[in-house]
């Protein structure tokens, strides 16, 4: 093993002149072994997939390559035009994404897409072709193959979708795997099925796999070398135990240290007990879905006989991965949806019993924190502006109140005459709460409040909220998929599984000693929780190898 | 509005020269009764005196009324059917989609099946069976046009609807306590307004074309001038008199072809998605 899998030297791709700042990447060099992953870590804009692209020869047009070597085996491929790089893709360098769904063909069975890698690059004994698809999704662990085969993405969840990409990726053998944030979109559980065959595939072909991640959960566990990225700049690379344990740079440290560990910032016991804010009692909620005149009806319990009280001044955590019902349950307490039966009391009425029109007077005292709530035509002064005076501001007061109400989420008073498109997303989130706030609400529901956030921005608006908590005396239901951040700011968390409430407690002690075995699978697949999984370093890997 | 103004394609020939035609044509209508105080009904020389003969810039009809009075004047019919059958069903299919898109279920269900009954019937032969029944004159044309032409509004507004129901900033205004009507009107209606601006434009010509065809076939207002009435007119002389037809034709043509590319190029400004080049 001569050459590097992978080298990349001095890699530098320029923006358009009207970009932030003059270079998406600047001066990047790396290299990859064989059987090496290196993980490139960096917060969104830091030019981390913008690399991944440029070593796939996939840059959009609008970027350019203005300088720098890439290596595949030795041999420079930056300068290979299209028809050079189709040649090597798959076969010698490949690529799997973030979501799976766009990536593969809607209308082409899963058989014939991977077939298809196979036969394009001049593999043409179909007996041959078949073998290794069946070896291949065996490898990848796809349930019943030969099923899978003939099916249609759609057909697929997201964890056999992402599989299915692996299996296609890897089918020619190629010497290097790009990964771009493959796992992002998937729940823990099913992340930390496809960390695992991501791992076992490489120790099986020895492919060199380079892994853009924002994670440093994902990190630890994957991770022989870490690099990362902060505006296009590569600011530190090593070992990944070297970097994880012992970052140099401050960049560095403040992405591990914004990191949420599963330990429950417990703080001090809430006095119990507390006048209820909420309370839900037997809740429920089915959707009848008919995708077609002749098709069956398929009936979804999204939400079955939920029971929950959350005391005033608590924020309460609901836990649950997609599907879930935790969302469906969010949207019915603040009655988007409607209950098929069950009780919401807030405040002792009965929202679930409400038609439409009584129940607009009492919506003010409900408030959802959304992600994206933002007329794209109004300016964050109109769109205060319009839930205050609807509060009986004039317009003076209104702006005032809207100023007051900037200065607490933590933004300055020029934010009322611009744009929501000219927010960044944690500023975007701030005036979301204070949008949220703006009706003087008893209750909040924040839905995925913090997800599409980078971590250390995901830190700030968590402190934000723990600390608006104290001031104003909210009481919040948070709804989240991250175990991490919700024992980070949650008082008492419940976790869902197919609509139902299987376990509830601190979080301290649910995390401690779940008493579900799903909370339990839950912890165990957080990323980087398991030290057992962590990696070892390369060498002691193929120095059992050679010993075997 | 001027961001809207500065993405007009001005420096496009097809585009100047359809502004150019359209301008000429609402100068023709607005300035008809200054230049031909006689009227259209006039007559005022040999009946089919060639163009540019006798002092005719396009010569006269049948019986020597002058065709350029015939134009400046059925370009007020025109300009006065494009615009009125244009906003009256605009306006009536705005309200069904919005109110379709926004409550849907059952509401959208009916309202949708409505809609696809009068699609369901050929467009002209309703129109002409309208126009009989309620006696030619220039308000049952734009009546019969309206009713036909609501339908393709009221599923572009739903479709619409439809999608930005569900957007979180719709739903926070919910939350906040606000009546539909504010909502639909404030926070959906301004982000449909796009393509819904577009098709308006285009309905105009469409509304145009259909007056023409309606007087045409001699279902016209009788006491009004209009370019569909002078073709159908004058087509038994079309060939010892092809002018005679051609003349109102050509009026009615580029007129129609102008709104047509203006309202392309609108649709190109307003959805800078569809222009090639400012992909990605």
């Amino acid at each position: 093993m001569t050459a590097d899998a992978l080298r990349v030297e001095g890699l530098t791709v320029a923006l358009p002149a009207s970009g932030q700042r003059a270079h998406a990447a600047e001066d990047i060099s790396f290299s990859l072994r064989r059987g090496e992953t290196l993980c490139m870590v960096g917060e969104s804009g830091s030019g981390k997939s913008v690399v991944a692209h440029a070593v796939m020869g996939l840059l959009p047009a609008s970027l350019r390559l203005t300088a720098g070597r890439i290596l595949l085996e030795g041999e420079e491929i930056q300068g290979l035009g299209e028809a050079g790089f189709r040649r090597i893709r798959s076969c010698r360098l490949s690529m799997i994404f973030q979501e799976p769904m766009t990536a593969l063909n809607p209308l082409m069975r899963i058989g014939d897409q991977i077939s298809e890698v196979m036969r394009v690059h001049g593999v043409g004994d179909r007996r041959a072709i078949r073998d290794r698809m069946f070896e291949l999704a065996e490898q990848v662990r796809l349930p019943d193959p030969a099923t899978i085969l003939r099916a249609y993405p759609m057909q697929l969840s997201g964890g056999q979708r992402q599989r299915v990409m692996i299996a296609m990726a890897l089918a020619l053998k190629p010497a290097v795997l790009i990964a771009d944030e493959p796992t992002t979109a998937l729940d823990v559980t099913t992340q930390a099925q496809i960390l695992a065959i991501i791992r076992e595939m490489q120790e099986t072909y020895g492919t060199g796999v380079l892994f853009v991640t924002h994670d440093f959960g994902v990190v630890s566990e994957i991770a022989d070398r870490v690099m990362v990225m902060e505006k296009g700049k590569a600011v530190e690379e090593g070992l990944a135990a070297d970097v994880l344990t012992r970052p140099v740079h401050p960049y560095t440290r403040r992405l591990i240290a914004a990191v949420p560990a599963l330990a429950a910032d417990a703080g001090p016991a809430l006095e119990e007990p507390r006048p209820a804010a909420l309370e839900v009692k037997g809740l429920s909620k089915r959707f009848v879905r008919r995708s077609g005149l002749f098709s069956r009806r398929t009936v979804v319990e999204a939400v079955r006989g939920v029971d929950l009280t959350v005391g005033r001044g608590e924020i309460f955590g609901i836990i649950g991965e997609s599907g879930s019902g935790k969302s469906t349950l969010g949207r019915l307490i603040v009655r988007l949806a409607r209950p098929d039966s069950g009780d919401i009391l807030v405040d002792d009425v009965n929202l679930a019993r409400l038609d439409d029109r009584a129940l607009r007077p009492l919506r003010r005292n409900v408030q959802m924190i959304f992600q994206d709530p933002f007329n794209p035509r109004q300016t964050i002064g109109t769109i205060l502006g319009t839930v205050l005076s609807l509060g009986g501001s004039d317009a003076a007061a209104a702006r005032q109140e809207a100023t007051r109400l900037l200065d607490l989420v933590g933004l300055d008073a020029g934010a009322l005459d611009r744009f929501p498109h000219e927010f960044s997303g944690g500023q975007r989130q701030r005036i979301s709460l204070a949008r949220a706030l703006a009706t003087e609400p008893r209750l909040l529901i924040a839905d995925e409040a913090v997800s599409a956030l980078d971590v250390v921005i995901q830190a700030q608006i968590l402190d934000l909220l723990a600390d608006l908590r104290r001031r104003l005396g909210l009481t919040v239901l948070f709804i989240t998929h991250d175990l991490r951040v919700a024992g980070r700011i949650c008082d008492r968390v419940a976790v869902m599984l197919r609509g139902e409430i299987v376990e509830q407690g601190r979080p301290a002690e649910i995390f401690a000693a779940p008493r579900h075995p799903y909370t339990a699978s839950l912890i165990a697949s957080i990323p980087g929780w398991d030290p057992e999984r962590r990696r070892q370093p390369v060498e002691q890997r193929q120095r059992k190898e050679t010993a075997r | 509005m001027r961001r809207l103004a500065a993405r007009l394609p001005r420096r496009d020939i097809v585009f100047v020269a359809s502004a150019a035609i359209l301008l000429v044509v609402v100068a023709m209508a607005l300035s008809a009764p200054l230049v031909f105080p006689g009227g259209p009904w006039e007559v005022v020389g040999p009946p089919m005196a060639r163009p540019l003969s006798d002092g005719f810039l396009l010569g006269t009809d049948t019986i020597g009324r002058s065709l350029l009075s015939g134009i400046f004047y059925g370009a007020r019919v025109s300009l006065l059917v494009g615009i009125v059958a244009t906003a009256l069903p605009f306006l009536l299919g705005m309200l069904v989609g919005a109110v379709a898109g926004y409550y849907g279920g059952v509401v959208d269900d009916a309202l949708m099946r409505l809609t696809e009954l009068f699609q369901t019937v050929p467009h002209f032969m309703l129109a002409l069976v309208l126009v009989a029944i309620l006696t030619p004159s220039i308000g049952s044309i734009i009546i019969a046009i309206s009713v036909v032409s609501w339908p393709p509004v009221a599923r572009l507004v739903r479709g619409e609807f439809l999608t930005l129901r569900n957007r979180e900033f719709v739903e926070a205004a919910v939350l906040s306590g606000r009546g539909d009507a504010s909502i639909i009107l404030r926070e959906i209606l301004p982000n449909a307004l796009g393509p819904i601006v577009v098709m308006a434009s285009l309905m105009v010509a469409t509304a145009i074309l259909l007056e023409a065809a309606i007087s045409f076939i001699g279902l016209g207002d009788p006491n009004l001038m209009s370019w569909g009435y002078m073709v159908g007119a004058s087509r038994t002389v079309l060939r010892t008199a092809w002018w005679v037809s051609v003349m109102p034709g050509l009026a009615v043509f580029l007129t129609v072809l102008a709104i047509n590319f203006l309202g392309e190029a609108l649709n190109e400004a307003l959805n800078p998605r569809s222009a090639l080049g400012t992909m990605r």
